[in-house]
């Protein structure tokens, strides 16, 4: 028998999340609920996002109201079958409460540093989730044009369950070195072929969202026997078109109503568009050279709004196991023609963002399969 | 990254934009520290520390000792930036910004106008301002009311260490003068995430310190951080606070400060500046403009007396405005 009274605690989205704040309750107190309904919406500096239930049972109490900003770990709710009288529950929340302790910190206060590694010349972020001795084949998440590792902040801990799942910033984004060469998908895929070289990663699934879908696909064609599996989230190089507004806007903007309006192509939810979230991504895109970079990447990748880079031939002759997931309201690149694609409902260009549970039981579902 | 405090942010500015622009040099009052004299050269790093070993690093001809005159200080650096370098001027306290109105209001600010744009001032006047620190009142004034009049000047106040440093050096690469306003209270409170490399931040685009639905407080400054604490305390009791800084003065974002008024429907703003003719009195004229119609409420203003800064503790702490003087207009305004 498991404990009687369990937990709804404010969960760690990705590798920087610090505090959450509850936005709303989608459960009321007394309401019975199963595993992987959804509990509540939650908000970080970056982004809201839905919790679900880790187990099925009635929401008897609930600890933090809308509004309240807890950090990570912190009690949200308790769950219990009717038969638990109030008194434990409310023992149960004054033992927890007690025994809480913040997750540490760094020494100096600041956000947990990336490690680095040293590819041809480039200095690469990375990180990783999960047991990175773990036996298991590791998963490489590739972000897209002008995200950063942080855009996985949803599906790391799914996918580190069963593999060690690996995060990068490509050069030019995020705490990379911010020269890009001729910022040609080949050179980016070059580099991060020489990082999975450095983590020794012989084989391994790699998950790319669009840019970073086009940069796998690369990799697969260059030297298939190191891809166990592509999984491809509103691929790049499957389609001839792409939005030019987008590139253009995003890769030039300097105020943060510029960036906004290129940012809000990117979801299906505008409303997920947040003063905080433009704030954090113009962070990264006004430290110097990084406009460039992604002016350059832009360039060498694309031509205005025609995509340079095509994959669609050695998709439709290659024998990896391959997944493609496409928002349906994807304003960035068109749905790939002939392949088949698992189109997700209320999602743009990020349905691994706007999605990210569906998204999740996907690629699991996907990376398990590809390994019997 | 790591966390600095805006004593850290302003010194690696300037070391990053000196390493990158051979045209950048920084000069005042012991920035250097001991020229000419018989000790250490470069012990302290100026009065506040901040240049400490930058005249290692670049030499003596780009930190540049002054005698004590302000006058010349600014004649200088006005100058030699409209002849082609790129001089960050410290002037010790904005108070003694009197004796170089002429360099600084009526040259450097005009140039561009006057020669039909073919003439560039890429000046940074560096200052401290704002009371609080017993330095009475000839070293305690908020001047940036004054700067801000000034058509051709452009006036930064930053509130953190991040705003700092983006601030600094958008400042330093910014072809027009702009006088950058550091707080004497805020350089070593505590620190924020701040990148190490360069970035830089747009002058005219304010930063939305908390999101609120209920009241808008328009603050800069050491004020941002009393606001902060106090829409802490208020959130407690149900009123949601928005706070605005606008981190610079001229430009002014009025879109943000419009947008958040017309959300709220309420304004307070808080100001260090003036009890007359001040910031406060400049922002609840724009709203009262341009967004009557979004007001559930008057606006209030809260400002300094009329008076210089006492020297007394006891009186400057009741001249500066203070979380209880928020507490009272908030509720004032939402009980309108």
């Amino acid at each position: 028998m498991s404990d009687p009274i369990k937990t709804i605690t404010v969960p760690k989205w990705g590798l920087t999340m610090e505090e959450g704040k509850v936005v709303t309750w989608l459960v009321a107190e007394g309401e019975t609920f199963s595993s992987g309904d959804e509990l509540l919406e939650l908000e970080t500096s970056k982004i809201a996002n839905v919790v679900e239930a880790q187990a099925g049972g009635t929401l008897r109490r609930i600890v933090a109201a809308p509004d309240e900003t807890l950090p990570v770990g912190a009690l949200l709710g308790v769950l219990a079958e009717p038969d638990v009288s109030d008194e434990e529950i409310d023992a149960f929340i004054a033992g927890f409460q007690e025994s809480f302790v913040l997750e540490e910190k760094p020494e100096d206060g600041g956000a947990a540093e990336p490690n680095y590694a040293d590819v041809g010349g480039f200095r690469i972020a990375w990180n990783v989730s999960g047991r990175a001795d773990n036996d298991a084949t590791p998963v490489l998440f590739i972000h897209g044009f002008g995200g950063d590792g942080n855009s996985w902040l949803f599906n790391l801990a799914a996918l580190s369950v069963d593999h060690p799942a690996y995060v990068i910033d490509l050069p030019g984004h995020g705490k990379s070195s911010k020269q890009v060469d001729d910022g040609s998908v080949e050179t980016l895929a070059k580099t991060v072929s020489g990082f999975l070289d450095s983590i020794d990663a012989e084989k391994s699934h790699l998950v790319g969202h669009s840019l970073g879908a086009a940069i796998a696909l690369e990799i697969a064609r260059t030297n298939e026997p190191r891809v166990a599996s592509l999984t491809l989230v509103a691929p790049a190089g499957l389609g001839d078109t792409i939005n030019e507004d987008f590139l253009k806007g995003f890769s030039e903007a300097n105020s943060r109503r510029e960036m906004k309006a290129a940012m809000t192509c990117l979801f299906a939810d505008k409303a997920l568009v947040t003063r905080d979230l433009v704030d954090e991504t113009l962070k990264s895109t006004r430290i110097d050279g990084a406009k460039e970079a992604l002016q350059k990447i832009a360039a060498a990748c694309f031509d205005g709004g025609v995509q340079k880079m095509h994959y669609d031939e050695f998709l439709a002759n290659t024998d990896l196991p391959t997944l493609i997931i496409v928002g349906e309201n994807d304003e960035i690149v068109p749905v790939p023609e002939g392949h088949s694609s698992h189109i997700i409902k209320g999602a743009g260009h990020m349905p691994h963002m706007e999605q990210a549970s569906e998204v999740n039981d996907l690629i699991c579902t996907h990376i398990a399969r590809s390994e019997n | 990254m790591a966390i600095k405090t805006i004593r850290q942010a302003i010194g690696e500015a300037l070391r990053l934009e000196m390493a990158r622009d051979e045209h950048v040099f920084i000069m005042g009052e012991d920035v250097a520290g001991g020229r000419g004299g018989t000790g250490v050269l470069d012990a302290a790093g100026g009065v506040l520390g901040i240049t400490k070993d930058l005249l290692e690093e670049f030499g003596e001809d780009r930190v540049i000792d002054t005698p004590i005159s302000e006058t010349a200080i600014l004649g200088c650096a006005v100058g030699a930036a409209v002849s082609g370098s790129r001089p960050v001027a410290e002037l010790m306290f904005n108070d003694f910004m009197g004796v170089c109105f002429d360099p600084l209001l009526n040259q450097a600010a005009k140039f561009r106008y006057m020669f039909g744009g073919k003439a560039e001032t890429p000046l940074v006047v560096r200052t401290m301002y704002g009371a609080g620190i017993r330095a009475a009142a000839q070293h305690s004034q908020t001047l940036y009311h004054m700067f801000t009049s000034v058509p051709g000047l452009k006036c930064v106040c930053p509130s953190n260490a991040y705003d700092a440093k983006g601030l600094l050096i958008q400042a330093i690469r910014d072809n027009d003068p702009v006088v950058f306003l550091e707080h004497k209270a805020l350089y070593d409170i505590p620190g924020v995430e701040t990148p190490d490399e360069a970035y830089t931040i747009p002058f005219g685009e304010a930063n939305f310190v908390r999101d609120g639905t209920d009241i808008t407080i328009v603050a800069m400054g050491l004020m941002v951080h009393i606001a902060s604490g106090v829409a802490e305390e208020l959130a407690k009791s149900g009123v949601s606070v928005e706070i605005v800084d606008p981190r610079t003065t001229s430009p002014l974002d009025t879109d943000s400060i419009l947008e958040s008024v017309e959300k709220t429907g309420r304004l307070v703003v808080m100001d260090e500046s003036a009890a007359r003719c001040g910031f406060a009195h400049d922002i609840a004229a724009l709203v009262a403009d341009r967004a009557f119609g979004s007001l559930k409420a008057p606006i209030k203003t809260i400002t300094p007396p009329h008076t210089p800064v006492p020297f007394s503790p006891a009186l400057e702490d009741a001249w500066l405005p203070g979380p209880e003087d928020l507490v009272k207009a908030i509720t004032a305004v939402m009980e309108y």
